[in-house]
């Protein structure tokens, strides 16, 4: 991740793009819930206008691109340093997700 | 270009059974053989013309949720104007036409495409479009 944090920020439109053509070496059901889910956050954030955010999601959408054209998106775990930063709502949300995803 | 002097063709028939080499002129040649067709031609499947491209785009814009209700789809439309598409959504609208016509169109030249016409035209200008 290192190295992927110094590569130049893409444009967001770019950035947006970039990430919808790596959806599609995914398999149909991961592609399906990150196209919508890169969809979403990207229409929600589009009017955002403090630089410090537009940066940090750029930044984070752009390590994911980097996750998921590279594959390690199959095997990547959360840090504990991510864990900690995250709320108690935070964590609870991601629980009930892990508790989804055992459906499938 | 006449098919049976499609440079396949004529291999295919030089190789076939029926020694067809006498019929060149087309005076001579069979009514038959006017109507064989005797192999897959990859060169003669129905050319993607303006109209088809045209109306496979509409289809996809018809489809798609962020159009704007009510809005008009014609050749001259505009993404963004006409159609209510902001930037992300034009994006969207493009990468479905690179799934749809098996092409890729590069960035440079995607962000000149901004209405239906112009995505036409891209289209129809791309030989290896399907």
């Amino acid at each position: 991740m290192l190295k992927a944090k110094k590569s130049p920020l893409l444009p967001p439109l770019k950035l947006f793009r970039e990430i919808l053509r790596a959806h599609r070496q995914l398999p149909a059901l991961q592609r399906s819930l990150g196209d919508s889910y890169v969809k979403q956050e990207f229409k929600l954030h589009k009017n955002t206008d403090n630089p410090i955010h537009i940066v940090g999601f750029l930044q984070s959408w752009q390590d994911y691109l980097q996750m998921i054209s590279d594959g390690q998106w199959k095997d990547y775990k959360l840090s504990k340093q991510e864990l900690d930063k995250m709320s108690p709502e935070q964590v609870g949300q991601l629980y009930e997700l892990m508790k989804e995803t055992q459906n499938f | 270009m006449n098919r049976f002097n499609h440079p396949i063709l004529r291999t295919a028939f030089s190789k076939s059974k029926w020694n067809l080499s006498k019929y060149t002129s087309p005076l001579f040649r069979p009514s038959y053989a006017r109507t064989m067709i005797p192999l897959r031609t990859y060169s003669s499947t129905p050319s993607l013309t303006k109209e088809i491209i045209y109306d496979r785009i509409v289809e996809i814009l018809e489809s798609y949720d962020n159009v704007k209700q009510g809005s008009t789809i014609s050749p001259a439309a505009s993404f963004s104007k006409d159609l209510g598409l902001d930037s992300l959504d034009t994006v969207e609208v493009l990468l479905e036409l690179e799934n749809e016509f098996s092409i890729l169109i590069p960035d440079n030249e995607a962000d000149e495409i901004k209405t239906v016409q112009q995505a036409v035209d891209y289209i129809a200008a791309q030989e290896d479009s399907i």
